[in-house]
């Protein structure tokens, strides 16, 4: 699944757009898989299991779970997956930009 | 000394016809079922123990392994309830076998059996619970079964509230669910799954989703990333925001 995440940020590189993971992994396991897998994106890091505070606030009991935020911080779409997730990125990218 | 081989093939002898008269005189079903699906528990509570020291790396392999299989269980189950099929004590054999395989092990025959047998008792509703998270047409058109001729309401609910509770996540069917929710709302408001009302329940669920509901702002949250910096969800206002709870799995 990382490859689509790593190719949206290349993608997106200088657009006002990020992906902003929620963690569930041990600390040790989720530090390997950002060196060997080259996870380079801010991560939240929920406590090392899933149900962790972050997960517990927003309700999430299934893993993955994906939201998408506006540029001002509404919830547009939820659990989008492949060409239905970059569709959506792509519409609230160009109406970030056209302000 | 000649006399010690025949000892030994007599005690062996007598040993074993004593198992086996030990095991086909088992007269009650009820608990030999009950014993059968309590061996297995408490082997998967091994499991569960020993698991917990596994390495991450291994979990896959070591369940692979370790986890207690069902289908001995199943298999000794199946040959109980096609001996005596009518008899009550089945009833928690089949529901046992929905619930250990989310409803992969039920048989045409097993439907049939709980159909012609409970459809008008309360509890066919736990079996209609046990298959809640199968996809299989089989089992949602048993659960749809339940919901449309059973005679007990506690049994329609259950089946309602398992249909609801299948469909939950799946965001394309958040209408139905909605539908569903509705119902049980309105016409079961006393039902109780496992203690705990169910419409409580629903509503406690409602209102802790309609936060995060399409439209909503959404809320500030703020954690630390794995080498321990602050972080906000705010830090990022003005992009679009993929907001991914995942894990390497």
């Amino acid at each position: 699944m990382y490859a689509h995440e790593r190719s949206l940020v290349v993608r997106m590189k200088d657009k006002p757009f990020t992906i902003l993971g929620v963690n569930s992994d041990p600390a040790e396991d989720y530090k390997k898989a950002i060196q060997e897998k080259d996870l380079n994106w801010p991560s939240f890091w929920d406590g090392g299991r899933t149900g962790g505070p972050i997960a517990r606030q927003w309700g999430v009991s299934a893993w993955p779970t994906i939201y998408l935020l506006d540029a001002k911080g509404v919830i547009r779409y939820k659990n989008l997956r492949g060409k239905e997730l970059d569709e959506a990125i792509d519409l609230l990218v160009k109406e970030a930009e056209e302000g | 000394m000649k006399l010690k081989p025949l000892f030994l093939m007599l005690s062996f002898a007598w040993g074993t016809s004593f198992a086996q008269v030990e095991s086909e005189v088992h007269s009650d079903p009820k608990a030999e079922i009950k014993a059968l699906i309590s061996n297995h528990q408490k082997a998967v509570m091994e499991f569960t123990n020993n698991f917990r020291d596994v390495p991450r790396a291994e979990r896959h392999e070591f369940f692979k392994a370790n986890y207690p299989k069902t289908a001995p269980v199943i298999a000794s189950l199946n040959t109980m309830i096609d001996a005596n099929p009518k008899d009550p004590a089945m009833f928690r054999a089949l529901k046992w076998i929905a619930s250990s395989t989310r409803g992969k092990g039920l048989e045409q025959k097993h439907y049939a059996n709980l159909e012609e047998n409970y459809l008008h008792q309360a509890k066919i509703g736990e079996v209609a619970l046990a298959l809640t998270r199968s996809t299989l047409p089989e089992a949602q058109a048993f659960i749809a079964k339940v919901i449309e001729k059973s005679e007990s309401k506690n049994a329609r609910g259950m089946a309602i509230y398992a249909q609801a509770l299948g469909m939950e996540k799946d965001e394309k069917r958040a209408a139905e669910y909605a539908a569903l929710t509705k119902t049980l709302m309105t016409d079961y408001p006393d039902l109780k799954v496992g203690g705990q009302s169910v419409v409580a329940t629903l509503k406690k669920k409602q209102k802790a989703a309609s936060r995060f509901e399409i439209g909503k702002v959404a809320p500030e949250t703020i954690g630390k990333d794995v080498d321990g910096n602050e972080m906000k969800l705010s830090d990022y206002r003005g992009k679009v925001i993929m907001f991914d709870f995942w894990g390497d799995w």
